[in-house]
């Protein structure tokens, strides 16, 4: 997936597990940015009576870097706090949730938001700011969008916060993925490793993800909120039009467990992060997922080696044997795909004024040129559409990160940086299949769209 | 395995005064006279000041990292602070046996 479970550790901590992160120049004010940082992955809609909140033990954070050397310039800080309001009941709610302050409710859950500039300097910029319910059903949510919508909370300076539960927007056929590589569309090719008997038919992909949900925190900005000295990009090829970006989950060092819950002590230790999709999934052994995880971005040279040479672009010759050759036979560095991934994309590879590069550090992050105008017809495939305001030129909900890495890691964008490489003719075909047709998405902050109910799904 | 047992975690109110102590620099008894952090809490040590004492939803966690050096992390709060010091190590472990 592209952050769900992807290492061992935080597998077994979902309020901590960074799912998605999402960032773009905000299409209806592009004059900001929109953050979106998700947790809680595979949220079953139905699952009650405890139902999907945030860790108030957990310190959520979105990180910007806007000068390239891999640590936070801007941070977006979320603290979040529950009370019960009916002592003496089982129930999430006892009747109709018809507003944020709804008596009915039993079980709510407030928040604050904090921007840490990097020298330490640290502003409150929301507090008590509550959350919305859960989507429990007809009876229990009625005119749940309203209920989402009045959770939209305005801060000061034109910023605006949001967290509560979403819809998931991310797709993937992860049951083919994970079957060892047998990609529907393609599994006709696959060698389905000689098991006597076995044969696979091409299909469309199928979206494992559907109608789950996940928690978001979604901020939107000022574009000069999290650029260095707060100037306004207009030249997409100039050095800091570019900033990176990337979430991370921390808990305190030291849990006790008491008559309660946990108490938490000491500092904070990071034990989730994310910037490019499926970066730790995909790229890291599954070794050293953990310990990327408490890394920061500055140290991913550490980690390079996994983008130089994916041991997925091995494998796929193995898979679907003579279809790959030309990616099989390459055996220097991934230049394409360390820019694309750890420096960004310097001007002049794909266009003159199209760059996402931030520098000479390699760091995941999600690397964002905020001089380039978010796209009128938008392509969910991005660069490879022929759309530059796409990933990996920061991430909109509607981009198919999973194709587009897919088909990168197959050799796609290689001629960018090796004239001499012939991409394989099956690329066009790697893919999962899955197009994200069918999501609930909104055209207005926070764009995820409102969360399946408990009562309608499964139908 | 023997990472585990090479630590010891531990959280309650008479070892968070003990160990507090010897975060602020008072003396406990020589290593071998006291026969637990029970006995090291009767030795007479001045009150700790109302600066000093832990708060009501205060917890100190003291984790003896390495007991053949005495390397103790102490996390109050959201400080993490590590100390040497291997009589209290040695008391600590004791306490628990």
């Amino acid at each position: 997936m592209s952050s769900h479970r992807e290492a061992p550790e935080i597998s077994k901590d979902p309020v901590a597990d960074s799912t998605d992160l999402y960032a773009f120049v905000s299409p209806d004010k592009p004059n900001t940015v929109t953050l979106i940082a998700n947790y809680l992955p595979l949220e079953t809609p139905s699952g009650g009576p405890n139902f999907y909140e945030f860790g108030d033990d957990v310190l959520y954070e979105i990180h910007i870097d806007n000068n390239g050397d891999g640590w936070p310039d801007v941070t977006y800080q979320f603290n979040f706090w529950t009370e019960n309001t009916i002592p003496t009941t089982f129930l999430y709610n006892v009747g109709p949730i018809g507003s944020l302050n709804s008596p009915n409710w039993n079980r709510r859950q407030f928040y604050s938001v904090t921007r840490v500039t990097g020298n330490g300097y640290a502003q409150m910029l929301a507090n008590n700011v509550p959350c919305p319910p859960c989507n429990i059903g007809p009876l229990s949510t009625p005119n749940y969008a309203a209920l989402a919508g009045a959770a939209v909370y305005e801060m000061n300076d034109g910023r605006v916060v949001f967290a509560g539960q979403r819809a998931e927007a991310f797709f993937v056929d992860l049951g083919a993925i994970f079957d060892l590589g047998d990609l529907r569309p393609i599994a006709n090719l696959h060698n389905t490793f000689m098991i006597p008997n076995l044969t696979l038919s091409a299909a469309p992909g199928v979206n494992s993800l559907a109608s789950s949900n996940v928690h978001s925190i979604a901020i939107q900005v000022p574009i000069t909120d999290i650029t260095a000295g707060g100037f306004k990009p207009t030249n997409p090829a100039l050095a800091g039009s570019s900033v990176g970006i990337w979430t991370t989950a921390s808990r305190q060092k030291a849990r006790v467990w008491g008559q309660n819950g946990w108490n938490g002590t000491g500092p904070y230790a990071q034990l989730s992060r994310l910037g490019n999709p499926l970066f730790n999934e995909v790229l890291v052994p599954l070794s050293q997922k953990d310990l990327w995880n408490a890394s920061p971005p500055a140290y991913d040279r550490n980690f390079a080696n996994g983008v130089a040479h994916p041991e997925l672009a091995g494998l796929l010759n193995v898979l679907y044997p003579g279809f790959f050759t030309h990616l099989a036979a390459y055996s220097k560095s991934r230049a394409d795909l360390e820019a694309i991934l750890l420096t960004g994309i310097p001007a002049g590879v794909i266009a003159p004024t199209y760059s996402t590069f931030t520098g000479a550090t390699q760091a995941d992050m999600l690397r964002l040129n905020l001089a380039i105008a978010p796209a009128s017809t938008p392509s969910p495939m991005g660069i490879l559409g022929g759309d530059v305001a796409g990933f990996p030129n920061g991430r909109r909900v509607i981009d198919d990160v999973v194709t587009i890495e897919l088909q990168a890691i197959a050799g796609i964008t290689l001629p960018y940086v090796d004239k001499t490489y012939v991409k394989d003719a099956a690329i066009a075909d790697v893919s999962d299949g899955d197009t994200g047709a069918g999501l609930s998405l909104l055209t207005t902050f926070p764009y995820l769209g409102t969360p399946y109910s408990g009562y309608a799904v499964p139908a | 395995m023997e990472e585990v047992s090479r630590r010891v975690f531990f959280k309650q109110a008479g070892a968070a005064a003990a160990v507090a102590a010897v975060a602020t620099g008072i003396a406990a008894g020589p290593a071998g006279l006291a026969d637990g952090v029970a006995g090291a809490a009767t030795t007479k040590v001045p009150e700790l000041s109302e600066k000093e004492a832990l708060r009501a939803d205060e917890n100190l966690v003291a984790q003896v990292e390495d007991a053949s050096t005495g390397e103790i992390r102490l996390f109050i709060g959201q400080k993490e602070v590590t100390i040497h010091d291997r009589q209290i190590a040695t008391r600590l472990i004791r306490a628990t046996r």
